[in-house]
């Protein structure tokens, strides 16, 4: 019983010792230091990159009448060669 | 209305809100602080230090919180690891010598309030009873808190909390007469 009350007591004391340590700038200090915020959407970012060159591939062969162009210079190239 | 720990969790989680970090580390900063200043035996700048790395990296690894345990326990928890790195890299875990630790304190950077007998015999315990007896006995954690915050058995804890105790009140009880 005895024991009990100097264990309270203690507890009691030791609660009472642990002063409140007023912020003084503290937290801005932390924020100061944490790393910036994620942008929206940043994740995002290699899949559009991504997206967007397979569109404009697409586009370009379907523009260049199904890539037949590339097949004419590449004739073209060939014959070039042959006559040098 | 005022947002619980967890509302702020969720908010820096979703929007990666440092507003709401904020928030928490203004309403931890004090037991955090307070803690690591008696870890530390009184040295208020080191004690700082520790406080922003461990809130630093609280929001660095804020997926890591299940919210299985309180905020609270599971900040002390890495504000506790930032001390014990530090400690061992002081070699302190590995037990100073007690007059050496005396002599060696600079009175301008001890903390006024531990010149009180009782952080006087508190800053005296060996790190582990220290740290059990703050954190069941000044922090108000249950004993089972203590043992995941510490990463030791609970049964430790209850000894480590039971022999700081008893070293306190012996050390106080001598420094009475």
């Amino acid at each position: 019983m005895n024991e009990q009350i100097e264990q309270d007591w203690l507890d009691r004391k030791l609660e009472e010792a642990a002063l409140y340590i007023e912020d003084d700038g503290f937290t801005a200090r932390v924020l100061q230091q944490l790393p910036s915020p994620r942008q929206a959407g940043q994740f995002l970012r290699p899949f559009i990159l991504v997206g967007m060159s397979a569109l404009a591939s697409a586009l370009t062969y379907v523009l260049s009448d199904g890539g037949r162009f590339i097949l004419v210079e590449m004739f073209r190239l060939q014959r070039f060669q042959r006559c040098g | 209305m005022e947002l619980t720990d967890a509302g702020l969790v969720a908010r820096v989680l979703v929007d990666d809100d440092q507003h709401a970090f904020g928030e928490l580390v203004r309403r931890h900063q004090s037991s955090v602080r307070g803690l690591l200043r008696q870890l530390t035996r009184g040295d208020l700048a080191l004690a700082d230090d520790l406080a922003q790395d461990a809130f630093v990296r609280a929001y660095k690894n804020i997926r890591g919180f299940r919210g299985e345990a309180k905020f609270s326990t599971w900040l002390y928890r890495i504000a506790y690891n930032c001390f014990r790195e530090d400690a061992r890299r002081r070699k302190e875990l590995v037990g100073i010598n007690e007059e050496q630790w005396q002599a060696e304190q600079d009175p301008q950077t001890v903390d006024p309030g531990l010149r009180h007998d009782l952080m006087h015999a508190l800053s005296l315990l060996p790190v582990h009873e220290r740290s059990a007896v703050l954190l069941c006995c000044q922090n108000g954690l249950s004993h089972d808190e203590a043992a995941r915050v510490l990463d030791i058995p609970l049964g430790t804890v209850k000894t480590n909390v039971l022999r700081g105790r008893e070293k306190l009140k012996k050390t106080l009880a001598v420094s009475a007469q």
